[in-house]
């Protein structure tokens, strides 16, 4: 056996070590002390780990509305009647909705495109489901559209691919503001969010 | 090593906090490097941003580099609009038709040409073409504009030519059958292409750099350019 080989339990042990290691962040050795962990005292653990992955799987798909991940037809904010209705903010991935969730100061509805228009990685319009965004811009009474795509290349061409179809429907569609962060000092800010916080200061 | 000039052409996520990044550098050409950390702000996604000049430093003797060096040579362009689509486009073909690691100093400053036009508002077309049809001639891909690709004798205005990707123009002869019909060009037109003026000629100057384009790069189509359609296409919809 060569140094290093973590190939030394038998195939269904290695198995495990070599699936905990598709986590992101996870490598051998990580996985390997993963394993044995949970094989060593902790059965229960690993037979409630094994039981809730195999359900989450299983069970877990989109929101019919929102794109999200849920478990039901539509997710717990598409089905919340105290949402409002009338706002609806587009973001790039569910950790976004989260961190917006988080912030409590938003109390529309979300719709996930699960990525961002990237022609280079072959991924269009369909890809992110912006035909889906699209259709419930023309069924639903829906009269702010809140585009909170990452502020990146191609989250920005993101953001103005929607708002031109978008427009086309009639909403009005607004962009969240970028500047300078809470409790930041200028001297640290780059050039680029600098010269963006200025073009769009607003009057106090 | 001293500081080469970069642009970068794309990301993508490599591992928990890295990217692997296509550049693009003026004395090196096109290659990929691995920016370590660079999700988790050691060296900052913010500053590998696309179109903005970058001085950047690199090691390793494979193929994939990895990123040592980082810093911003000139304040980003910010690309509005339209244009980030054009910008998407014109990454997207350089990716296609540069090889690796051939240095091509004249595309290199073309590119920060065409995107400081685009950043500036200027009419994109225009910028798009002169772009295509220098890279097209860096390449040694050069489209003989003004000669008869079988006969040698000079393009007449008058007459109508048959465009043939990789070979040329020849004389129109017989009656082609309708859908060819985006081979043909007028002598007139190919002599104004010449001259660079493709204001004139909008639309025949992209017909014409897309055929010739076309056999460069490769089977799959170029995404960026339908999407750029597509919108437009969704929205006369809308509009009529």
């Amino acid at each position: 056996m060569q140094k290093g080989d973590w190939r030394m339990f038998g195939p269904i042990i290695d198995e495990l070590i070599a699936s905990l290691r598709c986590l992101p962040g996870v490598g051998p050795k990580s996985a390997q002390r993963m394993a044995l962990y949970l094989l060593e005292r902790h059965r229960d653990v690993a037979y409630r780990l094994a039981a809730s992955l195999e359900a989450a799987a299983d069970k877990i798909g989109r929101c019919q509305l929102c794109r999200t991940l849920t478990e039901t037809s539509t997710c717990i904010l598409c089905s919340n009647f105290r949402r409002d209705p009338l706002q609806l903010c587009v973001v790039e991935t569910p950790a976004d909705l989260l961190a917006i969730e988080h912030s409590g100061t938003y109390r529309g509805r979300y719709f996930v495109l699960l990525g961002h228009l990237s022609p280079i990685d072959g991924i269009g319009p369909e890809e992110i489901g912006i035909d889906h965004l699209i259709a419930r811009l023309s069924e639903e009474n829906i009269t702010e559209l809140i585009l909170a795509t990452n502020l990146t290349v191609e989250g920005e061409a993101t953001a103005h691919y929607i708002s031109e179809r978008a427009k086309a429907c009639g909403v009005a569609v607004s962009r969240i503001a970028h500047g300078v962060p809470m409790g930041g000092e200028l001297e640290y800010v780059d050039g680029g969010t600098l010269s963006h916080a200025f073009s769009s200061r607003k009057k106090i | 090593m001293q500081p080469e000039p970069a642009f970068v052409l794309h990301t993508r996520p490599y591992r928990e906090t890295s990217l692997l990044v296509d550049f693009f550098t003026r004395n090196y050409g096109r290659f990929r490097a691995v920016a370590r950390g660079a999700r988790a702000a050691k060296i900052g996604t913010k500053k590998l941003n696309p179109y903005t000049q970058l001085l950047i430093g690199w090691a390793g003797k494979t193929e994939l580099k990895t990123l040592t060096h980082v810093e911003q040579s000139s304040s980003p362009l910010t690309l509005k609009g339209d244009c980030l689509f054009c910008g998407f486009y014109l990454n997207e073909i350089l990716i296609r038709l540069l090889a690796e690691n051939d240095p091509h100093e004249e595309i290199y400053d073309n590119y920060a040409h065409v995107l400081a036009q685009l950043a500036g508002n200027e009419p994109i077309e225009h910028s798009l073409r002169t772009f295509e049809f220098s890279l097209l001639e860096e390449l040694g891909y050069a489209l003989v504009l003004d000669a008869d690709a079988q006969t040698g004798e000079k393009i007449s205005p008058e007459k109508e030519y048959w465009f043939e990707p990789n070979i040329g123009f020849s004389l129109k002869e017989g009656i082609y059958s309708k859908g060819a019909s985006a081979n043909l060009f007028k002598g007139g037109e190919l002599l104004a292409f010449k001259n660079h003026d493709f204001n004139a000629i909008p639309l025949t100057a992209k017909r014409l750099m897309r055929l010739a384009l076309e056999p460069h790069i490769g089977e799959k189509p170029l995404l960026s350019r339908n999407l750029f359609s597509k919108l437009k296409a969704t929205n006369t919809e809308l509009i009529n």
